[in-house]
C-alpha cells in the first residue's frame, strides 16, 4: 500500500500553493476580485427596511396635522399662484387639485391631509 | 401623494420631527405609527409593515396644470418658500422620476429625458411609456398596454403616435385623441419626482435609464 512520506506531503503542499496562486492570478486578471464582485450582498445590507429603521430626532415634538387647508378655484387663484410655480397635481374620480410646492414646504407644511373625489389623501412629496 | 386609508381606517398624518436617511418621517395621529415618507411604509408602531397607496400625481407648473385641467381647484396657503418655480430644474441631472413595481425600481434622470423625451421601456413585466415635456419639465409615465395589445410609441412632428395603429395620443392625459384607438386610456403609473441622491438611498437596487450612445469606432 502506498504511504505518504514527509517528502510526498511537501510536494503536495507545494502543488496546492501553485494551484491557488494560478487561480488567484486568473481571477484578478478577469477583474472578478475587484470591488463590484459582491454588489448584491452590499445592496441587500444597505436596503432601508423596517429592520434597520433608525430615525434621528431633529425637532423634539410632533407638528400638528393640517386638515383644513383652504382650496379655491383656478379663477380665484389669479394673482395668488404664479404661472411658473411648480405644483403637485392629482386627479381622482374626475376631480383635479393642485398643491403649489412653495406652500407645501418646511416642517410645518410638508403634509396636507385632504379629501378629493371621495378619497382621503395626503398631499406630500 | 398618498391615499391615507389603511385597512378601512383613515389616518391623519403629520411631521414627526424625526428624519431617517435625511428624509422625512411621518406620524399618524390615530396609532402613532412612524412612516417613511419616501417608502410610504409604517416602519414602527402598531401599523408596522403596512403601506400607504401611492397615487399617481404630477409635478408640473401651475400654468401647464391649469390648462390641462380647466376645472381644477388649488390649495392656497401663505408661501413658505420661493424656490419652486421652473428654474428649480436648472440642474436636471440632480432629479429623477422613479417608479417602484413590487421589488423592482427604476429611475429616469431628467437630464437623460431631456436628451431623449420618449422612452418605450419595461420594468419587470410591465411595458412603460415615459414622455418628457421639456418646456414645463414634466415627466409622464404610463403602462403602454391597451387591452391585450402592447403598444410602441414614437414621435412624429411633435405628436405622440403608436406604431401598431398610428393613432394619435395626448401624452398629458395618456388618451388616444385620433385614429383607431380614439378614447382609449392608458393607465397612469405613480412615478415620483425625487432628488437622485434620495432615490438612490431608498432604492439601492434601482436601475437608471441612460440614453444609448453609438459606440466609438462605429
Amino acid at each position: 500500500m502506498f504511504r505518504f512520506s514527509k517528502r510526498d506531503w511537501a510536494q503536495l503542499l507545494g502543488l496546492l500553493l501553485v494551484a491557488v496562486a494560478v487561480v488567484s492570478v486568473v481571477l484578478i486578471s478577469d477583474g472578478l476580485l475587484e470591488e463590484d464582485f459582491w454588489p448584491e450582498t452590499v445592496a441587500v445590507a444597505d436596503e432601508p427596511s423596517v429592520e434597520n429603521f433608525n430615525p434621528r430626532v431633529v425637532i423634539r415634538r410632533e407638528f400638528p396635522p393640517i386638515t383644513d387647508a383652504p382650496v379655491i378655484s383656478a379663477r380665484e387663484a389669479v394673482g395668488k399662484v404664479d404661472n411658473a410655480e411648480l405644483v403637485l397635481g392629482v386627479q381622482i374620480n374626475g376631480q383635479a387639485r393642485a398643491y403649489p410646492l412653495n406652500m407645501l414646504t418646511g416642517p410645518s407644511r410638508e403634509i396636507i391631509n385632504d379629501t378629493l373625489g371621495d378619497t382621503a389623501i395626503a398631499a406630500t412629496w | 401623494m398618498y391615499a391615507r386609508t389603511v385597512d378601512q381606517r383613515t389616518l391623519t398624518l403629520s411631521v414627526s420631527g424625526m428624519l431617517w436617511n435625511r428624509s422625512l418621517v411621518m406620524i399618524d395621529r390615530e396609532t402613532k405609527s412612524l412612516w417613511s415618507h419616501l417608502l410610504g411604509r409604517a416602519m414602527r408602531g402598531p401599523l408596522k409593515g403596512k403601506d400607504l397607496q401611492l397615487l399617481s400625481g404630477q409635478m408640473t407648473d401651475w400654468k401647464t396644470w391649469r390648462e390641462r385641467h380647466p376645472g381644477t381647484t388649488v390649495m392656497v396657503l401663505k408661501r413658505t418658500s420661493k424656490a419652486f418655480n421652473r428654474e428649480f430644474y436648472a440642474n436636471p441631472q440632480r432629479f429623477v422620476i422613479g417608479l417602484v413595481d413590487g421589488v423592482a425600481a427604476r429611475a429616469w434622470p431628467l437630464d437623460q429625458l431631456r436628451k431623449q423625451p420618449l422612452v418605450n421601456d419595461q420594468l419587470d413585466d410591465v411595458p412603460l411609456l415615459v414622455w418628457f415635456e421639456e418646456e414645463s419639465s414634466t415627466a409622464y409615465l404610463f403602462d403602454r398596454r391597451a387591452g391585450d395589445r402592447t403598444l410602441r410609441f414614437e414621435r412624429q412632428d411633435g405628436k405622440l403616435i403608436d406604431r401598431e395603429t398610428a393613432s394619435v395620443w395626448s401624452a398629458q392625459h395618456g388618451r388616444a385623441i385620433k385614429g383607431p384607438l380614439k378614447n382609449t386610456q392608458l393607465e397612469p403609473l405613480p412615478g415620483i419626482v425625487s432628488f437622485r441622491k434620495a432615490w438612490k438611498v431608498f432604492h439601492p437596487k434601482s436601475t437608471y435609464f441612460v440614453v444609448a450612445t453609438p459606440q466609438e469606432g462605429y
